[in-house]
């Protein structure tokens, strides 16, 4: 073999992957295209009254409200929503295309429409909402289970549609064999299904999570601007923004960090 | 006893097939590819629905469409063996074995016990905390076998169990397969496309061709009035009975000696045991002069008869390797063979199948 065959294209040399060169110059541009915004913002960072101005009580409390509000809604996600990626993914009915397309609505919806429709479903005098007043005198909107419900609507899609996903492209053999054990299908969804599909679903939670901590408009039309009540991170920042844009910047710099803090231990193991 | 009409129609298949097995009796299912054997297996494990007749086993009806009743494949006494296993790959062996007793109820301690037993009688006491993947294929497949048979099925169905192995691995595992089968009391039914292992496994053959049962009956019956072409290829393999004389070594009852592949493992035939072999037509090579080279059984036989198929010829030779041998016509022609013609015959010790009797 000559020296100019076992130069590897790209440089790749420690995993042998022999890409085009062509694609290197647009992925950079891709990467620069997240990267560079980031930069911009750490380089206008206030570093030397950064601590000070993260545990101000405007930012421990948003910050305490949006990863206690995107938890919820993950777990309520969990709940209900790996259900429905079982029933779309295995169930056949009438009109189950029609269900498909609904469930990603939210993913498209500008989330300002999701928050009215919400406040028209559940508000006080929405379509649910009122019995609900009427009966129990309970309020969604304009508090945290408002924040809640906000980021469940717009979060809950990415869930649903990577579970979906992941119980599709499992063997579904596997259940088969078990029913010709004696497994009842509850036994079967339990000790088959879900550890096949366990790297979908913790996948699918990441997502909704990190969606879910991003939220803003519809938290903003369903839930509000209180401090300490309703207002998640995102509104923190865009509230700062017109007052202290320093404080903006921590803030944005604290979303940040925990946002990567989540993400980067699961990206390679989960997220494929 | 399984007694089943099955009828379906699932795309291009058009399915109308009857088939009885008695308690102790193993029945091959045997066709082509697509002609229904499969979703045969399915239908009577319950896995996919018949559109009419009646399953009946140990006179419970499984499934009657006219009637209504279907009985779910989880309250069925049918255990299955997967043509690639499908063993659970996060459970250890010991506890896909235990997983069908677990699932009808049966405590963590007890399943597992009776687990530990049966994989005893596998000879897989060794491999117990294994899990599937580092299992070879032919542990897998005892596995498997193991795993259908812990709940005590009625009814064991077998689809194309050696399928997924190497020819070599599955002389061997054949021959377990055999030993373990003979164990169960209930009805067996096979599902293969291989001759070799129908005529050694079962007591009887069902063969379906596109959906419908064009013949039924033991080896020999069939053998000897083949009512289609497939059947007509199916049985045409040589069987031939003889003795171990050695590791390698066989003298044929009829006189000749044939050398085999080296087996790995006991499979019950070393050591002076009477066998039967079995050579596939296509696999005996015809020569004018005395072939140099590989081959490890090479012999002098007179041509006894040479009749024509579709595109090969069937050479049936005489002597003391008494054969037909399956040629393409061109290499036919290229030999000028003429019923008493002395002719060279080879075939490699690979292609020689033994099998205890």
């Amino acid at each position: 073999m000559s020296a100019r065959r076992t130069r590897r294209p790209g440089g790749n040399a420690a995993s042998g992957a022999r890409l085009p060169v062509v694609l290197w110059p647009f992925a950079a541009v891709a990467l620069l295209f997240v990267v560079v915004p980031v930069l911009a913002l750490v380089q206008r960072a206030p570093w030397s009254d950064l601590t000070s101005l993260v545990t101000e009580p405007i930012v421990t409390d948003a910050l305490r409200l949006s990863i206690v509000s995107a938890s919820v809604a993950t777990l309520v996600s969990l709940v209900v929503g790996v259900p429905l990626a079982w029933v779309l993914a295995r169930a056949t009915f009438t009109g189950r295309s029609f269900v498909r397309a609904l469930v990603i609505l939210p993913m498209v919806l500008p989330p300002v429409v999701g928050g009215a429709a919400l406040l028209f479903a559940f508000g006080r005098r929405g379509l649910v909402g009122e019995a609900v007043y009427d009966q129990t005198g309970f309020v969604l909107p304009f508090s945290i289970w408002g924040v809640i419900a906000a980021n469940t609507f717009v979060a809950m899609p990415f869930l649903v549609v990577t579970v979906e996903s992941g119980l599709r492209s499992v063997d579904a053999r596997y259940e088969e064999a078990a029913a010709t054990l004696g497994a009842s299908r509850w036994m079967i969804f339990r000790r088959i299904t879900l550890p096949n599909v366990a790297p979908a679903i913790v996948a699918g939670a990441a997502l909704c999570w990190a969606r879910a901590l991003g939220e803003f408009g519809a938290t903003v039309t369903f839930a509000g601007n209180l401090q300490g009540r309703t207002q998640t991170m995102p509104l923190a920042v865009f509230l700062a923004l017109e007052s202290n844009r320093e404080a903006a910047i921590a803030l944005s710099l604290v979303l940040i960090v925990v946002s990567l803090a989540v993400l980067v231990p699961l990206r390679d193991r989960w997220l494929r | 006893m399984l007694d089943a009409r099955i009828e379906l129609v699932l795309g291009a298949l058009d399915l109308h097939v009857e088939l009885e097995v008695d308690d102790g009796e193993i029945v091959a299912l045997v066709g082509p590819n697509g002609a229904g054997k499969s979703t045969i297996v399915r239908a009577l494990a319950g896995l996919g629905p018949i559109d009419g007749g009646r399953i009946v086993l140990d006179g419970r009806t499984l499934d009657e469409p006219a009637a209504r009743v279907y009985v779910p494949t989880e309250e069925r006494s049918v255990g299955v063996v997967f043509q690639d296993h499908l063993l659970f790959p996060r459970l250890s062996a010991l506890d896909n074995v235990a997983f069908g007793l677990r699932a009808r109820g049966v405590d963590r301690g007890t399943a597992r016990r009776r687990a530990t037993v049966l994989l005893q009688r596998f000879d897989l006491d060794t491999h117990r905390h294994l899990r599937p993947a580092a299992l070879s294929g032919g542990q897998a497949q005892r596995v498997a076998l193991a795993r259908a048979l812990a709940a005590d099925p009625r009814l064991l169905l077998l689809d194309e169990p050696l399928a997924a192995l190497d020819a070599t691995t599955r002389v061997h595992v054949r021959a377990e397969l055999r030993r373990h089968l003979a164990t169960f009391e209930g009805s067996r039914v096979l599902v293969t496309h291989d001759p070799i292992d129908a005529l050694v496994l079962a007591d009887r053959l069902v063969v379906v061709e596109d959906g419908r049962v064009t013949q039924a009956g033991t080896a020999a019956e069939v053998a000897a009035r083949p009512a289609t072409s497939y059947v007509a290829d199916f049985v045409g393999i040589n069987l031939l009975r003889g003795r171990l004389v050695g590791a390698t070594t066989i003298e044929l009852d009829s006189g000749g000696r044939l050398t085999v592949a080296p087996r790995s493992g006991d499979d019950g035939a070393a050591g002076g045991g009477d066998v039967a072999i079995a050579i596939r037509p296509q696999a005996i090579a015809l020569h004018r002069d005395r072939p140099a080279g590989s081959p490890r059984n090479v012999w002098k036989a007179p041509v006894a008869d040479v009749e024509p198929g579709h595109d090969r010829l069937r050479v049936t030779l005489a002597g003391e390797v008494p054969a037909t041998a399956e040629i393409t016509v061109a290499a036919g022609s290229n030999l000028e063979l003429r019923p008493g013609d002395e002719i060279w015959a080879s075939v490699k010790a690979v292609d020689v199948a033994v099998y205890e009797r």
